[in-house]
């Protein structure tokens, strides 16, 4: 159920500008931490900016996306749209330069297999990529419980397909001035998966999503749904929801289609920069994140030892 | 984890120790479940991720355990849940007097509750048996452990692990195998903790797969086209692995003798074989069995078996004198002649 999930109650902001606020805030808190005594113009020079945070973010949505489509075995459309939406909420609150996205997506992709229920074994998981597999799979585990933290545990996603076709057997069974409501499934599909690039998911609501997608898939067959949206779907509204949602269905529209793709050459830039600031104890190939899964394990070997010295004390 | 001071281990479950707890902070206390991760090769386990995703996004219901928190310690992850005293089949164990009518009407109604909840919020438990349903030191019950938990969709095309639940509790046809079913194998389980309930012993006690397919069979006959309508159209891999020789069922009066007309009335709506037969918890909350005499006792007249722990059982008695109903008022208040000389009275 939507209406009571965390999706609603924790991961909907108001808009771009809020999700911009929040972004800029990790991206200050991760400077904080590391600049030492650097000066404000060689922190400039150094680390990332917002907004070449948010070019290299947006490119690997775009790799994450085409990891996913081409993935073997086929994933269901949920799988993709849930390691979207973990991979955008992830970097809603933290800095890329803390985590690399690299590391991050595959872990989102993996996690949403799981949650979703499409198990693929890790080994398996890790033969859709090319180079070091072994490396990859001791990656994506060691990030996964990480990213459950960031995501604070909050791992059910409401994506927009399921609304969708509600929406399509809506239309085949109360609106009947449509004969084949079929053939707008197809652009209100390829909507949805262009959606998944936006920040669609982080703003709107799953079914707020798919109703824009049909909207659009109408209209590109040259039908109007206003009729429908007015009459059946915000049939018991009042007059200032309708217009809310009206409005809403807009703004769905606007933010899907102003996705701009980065360029190689942009990522390739900011990559670089990243190399150097980048967080060495989250950098699964530096001596430091190697220590710090050792201690993990000592940690936990040490616990029953810590316990009973706990006990005794009482 | 430095919030917490361990008080001492509660359990060893197939997931990971349990420990009771106190929060520092609050003072509360609780169980800590801790899932290792060292050993998974696949990362965290689907049991984990199943509990967590089931108790994030339903509210709070006072018939399911609440998850106060997830966190993760080392390479362990720590659940954090409300600490629970006991569980059903410690109280089906330990209870000296078989339990009253009323008091089973009162688990009955507890239980029901909570799975109407689940089953409204799209959740299948799949392992309801009473070592999961966790009994509170104020008597009332609460469902736990969701790591088999699923959430299910009305699609009909989903498929699912027939592995699951434990043997005792398990529905037809899981038994036979099969992938798609329904929420109907938690009200078989219903139906199970019921009869066991009214038994105070299980109705059901296989020790093999197959042996647990004879006694469901020897209760509810042989299945056919018109007491398992549509079954041989249902997806049942291992109904032709085993045949069994047509027997008529035998009447459930005879299975739990010392029930009431209502209670049978009620368990036979369970124990069929047809999965949408089966009654759901919404309806079965209506039955009338729960709105006739004896009516379901108040959680203060359920038994709460100790877990040991010699100290808080001083600490229950110790409230339950306090709290004294039957003690006259007048007892606990004061002589106001001996108050007298002590009043200092102005003017």
């Amino acid at each position: 159920m939507f209406a009571t999930s965390s999706q609603l109650k924790c991961w909907l902001f108001s808009g771009e500008t809020e999700l911009a606020k929040h972004r800029s805030e990790a991206n200050k808190a991760f400077i904080q931490t590391w600049r030492q005594d650097k000066t404000d113009e060689e922190v400039a020079k150094f680390f990332l900016t917002p907004s070449e945070e948010r070019i290299l973010s947006r490119q690997f949505e775009v790799v994450l996306r085409k990891f996913c489509s081409e993935f073997q075995p086929p994933m269901p459309k949920c799988v993709i749209g849930t390691a979207l939406a973990y991979f955008k909420r992830f970097y809603v609150f933290n800095s890329t330069m803390d985590y690399n996205p690299k590391d991050i997506m595959l872990t989102c992709a993996y996690l949403a297999c799981k949650v979703e229920e499409f198990y693929v074994p890790i080994g398996q998981f890790v033969k859709n990529l090319r180079g070091d597999r072994e490396k990859f799979a001791d990656a994506i585990l060691s990030f996964e419980l990480t990213l459950m933290e960031k995501l604070h545990y909050q791992l059910t996603i409401h994506n927009p397909f399921r609304a969708l076709e509600g929406y399509i057997i809506d239309l085949k069974t109360r609106y009947k001035e449509i004969q084949n409501p079929e053939k707008l499934r197809k652009c209100a599909d390829e909507f949805l998966d262009k959606s998944l690039l936006s920040d669609a998911c982080l703003i709107f609501s799953p079914s707020q999503i798919a109703l824009a997608a049909v909207k659009f898939g109408a209209a590109k067959e040259g039908i109007s749904l206003d009729g429908y949206i007015r009459n059946k779907v915000l049939k018991t509204a009042t007059e200032k929801e309708a217009e809310n949602t009206l409005y809403q269905l807009r703004r769905v529209k606007a933010i899907v289609k102003s996705f701009e793709q980065t360029t190689r050459e942009q990522a390739q830039g900011v990559q670089k920069k990243l190399d150097r600031c980048r967080n060495q104890e989250n950098n699964p190939d530096s001596e430091i994140f190697k220590q710090k899964a050792l201690d993990k394990l000592n940690e936990e070997d040490n616990v029953p030892a810590v316990k009973r010295a706990k006990l005794s004390n009482v | 984890m430095d919030q917490y001071n361990i008080l001492g281990r509660i359990g060893e479950g197939a997931h990971g120790i349990v420990l009771k707890a106190k929060h520092i902070e609050s003072g509360e206390v609780v169980a800590l479940k801790k899932v290792p991760l060292r050993n998974h090769e696949e990362g965290i386990p689907n049991t984990a991720l199943r509990e967590i995703k089931a108790l994030q996004e339903i509210e709070s219901n006072p018939y399911v355990v609440r998850l106060r928190e997830v966190f993760p310690h080392g390479s362990v992850i720590v659940f954090v849940f409300e600490f629970m005293l006991s569980d059903l089949s410690e109280v089906i164990r330990k209870v000296e007097k078989p339990l009253t009518e009323a008091q089973v009407k009162s688990y009955m109604l507890m239980l029901l509750k909570g799975i109407a909840f689940c089953h409204e919020n799209n959740i299948m438990h799949r392992d309801l048996k009473p070592a999961n349903l966790l009994i509170s030191s104020t008597g009332h019950l609460k469902i736990a452990d969701f790591g088999l938990a699923r959430v299910f969709q009305n699609k009909g095309d989903r498929q699912y692990s027939h592995q699951v639940a434990t043997r005792w509790y398990r529905a037809p046809e899981l038994l036979y195998g099969a992938r798609k079913y329904d929420e109907g194998v938690d009200m078989w389980a219903v139906g199970c903790i019921f009869g066991e309930l009214l038994n105070n012993s299980p109705i059901f006690p296989g020790e093999t797969d197959i042996e647990q397919l004879c006694l469901v069979i020897r209760v509810l006959g042989t299945p056919n086209e018109k007491t398992w309508p549509g079954m041989s159209k249902l997806d049942l891999p291992d109904y032709h692995k085993i045949s069994f020789p047509d027997k008529p069922p035998i009447p459930l009066e005879e299975i739990v003798p010392d029930a009431s007309e209502e209670a049978l009335a009620l368990l036979k709506q369970f124990l069929v074989y047809p999965s949408k037969q089966r009654i759901s918890a919404k309806k079965a909350l209506l039955h009338p069995y729960f709105f006739t005499e004896p009516l379901p006792a108040h959680h203060s007249e359920l038994p709460i078996p100790q877990r040991s722990s010699r100290r808080s059982g001083l600490q229950l008695k110790h409230q339950a004198h306090e709290y004294n109903l039957d003690t006259p008022i007048g007892d606990s208040l004061i002589d106001p002649d001996l108050l007298a000389p002590h009043v200092i009275k102005l003017n």
